[in-house]
């Protein structure tokens, strides 16, 4: 009887543990999938107000154009008025910045910050953890009223900007809620929270973000987007499109 | 002999107006000798200052790519670029080997500021730590530590002091966000060049823990020529060589078409890249052209201001000396020595203004050198030691020499010409 209990008893610990863990690598497939536009256009504009300790806040407004097959997107700035027609275009590996006071493009990078805000370039372009991050660890959770799978990600090449990130994600449709994002030295940078999502197209565009600079006290940014939609783009993603609308 | 004798005794017969025509000429050298000679220094200075801390007035930077594309700067190994230096006749006084990086964000409590981080081998650089004017903290505190030695301005908006901890954040070698926190062990003054270099500096181990390189590996070596004013042309005789020896290598371009070519071009191994001083401060060079040719163009405006007045007064002079110019056609002197009289004389005329132009542009800066303006900060990378210096080049004061005379004697030509051609007998008739 004893025996039984224990062999009982273990198999339900099993049970549980096996319930407990998740399939981390078809989390990811699934984070991806649902914020990528493969097979389409999209395009939204977002709102970034950066807020820094002793200055006023800073607001950014700027129409974002994405073709993810082929790996481009475009930023173009409307506000302020003294960046209007500021854009940032991504041709491959290639991101390069037009500035339409000298009608000259200069290199940039996908990990540089947006606009001096607490946002990066590459916070625009598609989302790739699967292929960028392995899971480490992956525990169950509660954030606020969500149930959320708590996982630890890796890099799995030393080229992603950050090499260790945690992430809080809804177990219910792999949505994310909350990320911190982590240094080489293993130091935490940043924080980012997702309190809302827009449906598009069946994909789950984040319409609201929060960033807090975890180096820097008191800074942060709030990414707000609207007018989101999928409807198919002209032929904009070239440097030529840059220059026409700055004419 | 005869003629340059009564040439020098016409000139002292109207003493006055012998110094103020004289005066003029010295003028306009003494204006264009003195912003040649102190752009000259100033020149000098400039590259003599940003090559001590650039490290050198020859760069060569390594690169390699990675399976994803992206470009990696990175240095080991470099007996090839010794040894192609060595083939090229590149000679220098030393070589330093430094892992830097321009955008390093160095953060303490609310504020923030980007400077270009430098990783020093300290014990093989005494150069840089005695140029440094280190106004806190103790150099000696940074030699294998966590110390770091950063620029007044730097510490001035961070509001730090000596031993306080900052955040340095970094983007690694393959662009990766990295993070640590170092001490802060020396200020220090730090010219200001152009109002864009904002510079600190570390032990090489530890930033090249920040920027994940390993030991013996770093970014740039900087070449300390014995002829810094060859640097262009070292570079390109260096490249030819690394050409020869198939070192795959970069064309030479500006800083920013280079990077433009890592991001672009596939190759394995490392590939490398030649840089000069000019390459970092491209602006000095044509601000220096700049300044000698309108240096140039100002003294050609003022003597064309002076001509006027040498073609007047020798006008003027031939006008009071006929009876004389007829008393000396009379006894004998040809029309060509009449000339050439009036010649010489303008020409002794510019020689004694010329000579004395250059002793008071000597005078004048030999003065402004004896102050010291090593606290303006905007004028410090144009001095040295934060005096002004004075730089005669001698192909440039040979073209004013030639230059100024010639003028001069085209002034006194035609009165000169109009004093050989009178009659003697007219001349002898004048009533003066």
């Amino acid at each position: 009887m004893k025996k039984l209990t224990l062999a009982l008893a273990a198999a339900l610990l099993s049970v549980s543990a096996w319930a407990q863990t998740p399939d981390t690598a078809a989390i990811l497939k699934t984070i991806d999938e649902q914020s990528n536009f493969d097979n389409i256009d999209f395009s939204g504009e977002f709102t970034i107000v950066s807020s820094k300790p002793g200055e006023e806040n800073n607001i950014s407004v700027a129409r974002l154009f994405r073709r993810d097959a082929k790996q481009q997107f475009m930023i173009l700035i409307l506000k302020p008025e003294v960046q209007k027609g500021q854009g940032y275009l991504k041709e491959g590996d290639n991101l390069w910045f037009y500035d339409p006071d000298s009608r000259k493009f200069a290199f940039s990078s996908l990990k540089e910050n947006f606009n001096n805000s607490d946002a990066r370039n590459s916070d625009f372009n598609r989302s790739n953890y699967s292929k960028d991050y392995k899971v480490t660890k992956a525990e169950a959770a509660k954030l606020g009223k969500f149930d959320v799978w708590v996982m630890e990600l890796e890099a799995t090449n030393n080229e992603v900007s950050y090499p260790k990130i945690k992430m809080w994600v809804r177990k219910d449709n792999s949505l994310i809620l909350k990320t911190e994002s982590y240094s080489l030295s293993g130091r935490l940078m940043r924080t980012a929270a997702f309190p809302e999502y827009t449906n598009v197209d069946g994909r789950f565009i984040a319409s609201k973000i929060l960033l807090i600079n975890n180096l820097k006290e008191g800074e942060k940014t709030q990414l707000s987007a609207k007018d989101l939609s999928t409807k198919p783009l002209p032929d904009i993603f070239n440097k030529n499109y840059l220059e026409r609308v700055n004419r | 002999m005869v003629l340059p004798k009564i040439a020098l005794k016409n000139l002292g017969r109207q003493k006055r107006r012998t110094v103020l025509l004289g005066g003029a000429i010295a003028f306009g050298v003494m204006i264009m000798f003195l912003v040649s000679g102190l752009s000259q220094s100033m020149f000098h200075a400039a590259e003599q200052n940003i090559s001590q801390l650039f490290s050198g007035h020859l760069f060569l930077i390594g690169t390699e790519k990675t399976a994803s594309g992206r470009y990696k700067i990175m240095l080991k190994n470099d007996e090839i670029l010794l040894e192609a230096m060595k083939k090229a006749g590149v000679e220098y006084n030393g070589i330093s080997r430094r892992t830097t990086q321009q955008r390093s964000n160095i953060i303490f409590g609310k504020d923030n500021i980007i400077v270009n981080l430098s990783g020093i081998d300290w014990p093989k650089e005494p150069e840089l730590a005695a140029r440094l004017q280190v106004t806190a903290g103790d150099l000696k505190n940074v030699t294998g530590t966590q110390g770091l030695v950063i620029a007044e301005t730097v510490a001035k908006k961070l509001n730090v002091q000596i031993h306080d901890q900052v955040t340095v954040q970094v983007e690694t070698s393959t662009g990766q966000q990295n993070v640590g926190d170092l001490t802060v062990e020396a200020i220090f003054k730090d010219p200001d060049l152009f109002g864009g270099s904002l510079s600190a500096y570390a032990d090489i181990k530890t930033v090249n823990t920040l920027l994940n390189l390993q030991d013996g590996e770093y970014t740039r070596m900087g070449v300390g020529l014995k002829e810094p004013a060859r640097a262009d042309e070292l570079g390109k005789k260096l490249a030819a060589q690394m050409e020869k020896d198939g070192i795959p290598l970069f064309a030479k371009d500006n800083f920013q078409n280079l990077m433009k070519a890592w991001q672009e071009q596939y190759w394995e191994g490392t590939k490398y890249s030649i840089l000069t001083i000019n390459d970092f401060v491209p602006i000095l060079v044509p601000l220096y052209i700049g300044i000698q040719v309108f240096s140039f163009f100002i003294l050609f405006v003022l003597f064309l201001v002076i001509m006027v007045g040498i073609v007047n007064t020798y006008r003027m002079i031939v006008y009071e000396r006929t009876k004389e110019i007829g008393t000396l056609r009379a006894l004998g002197m040809q029309r060509s020595q009449v000339r050439g009289l009036f010649l010489l004389e303008a020409l002794f005329l510019s020689l004694g203004g010329l000579v004395s132009g250059v002793i008071a542009a000597t005078l004048i800066a030999l003065g402004l050198g004896q102050l010291n303006l090593s606290n303006t900060g905007l004028l410090d990378v144009f001095l040295n030691n934060g005096r002004f210096g004075f730089e005669i080049n001698p192909i440039l004061a040979v073209l004013v020499f030639v230059l100024v005379a010639g003028l001069t004697l085209l002034a006194a030509l035609f009165p000169a010409r109009r004093a050989a051609l009178m009659s003697p007998a007219e001349a002898l008739r004048t009533t003066l």
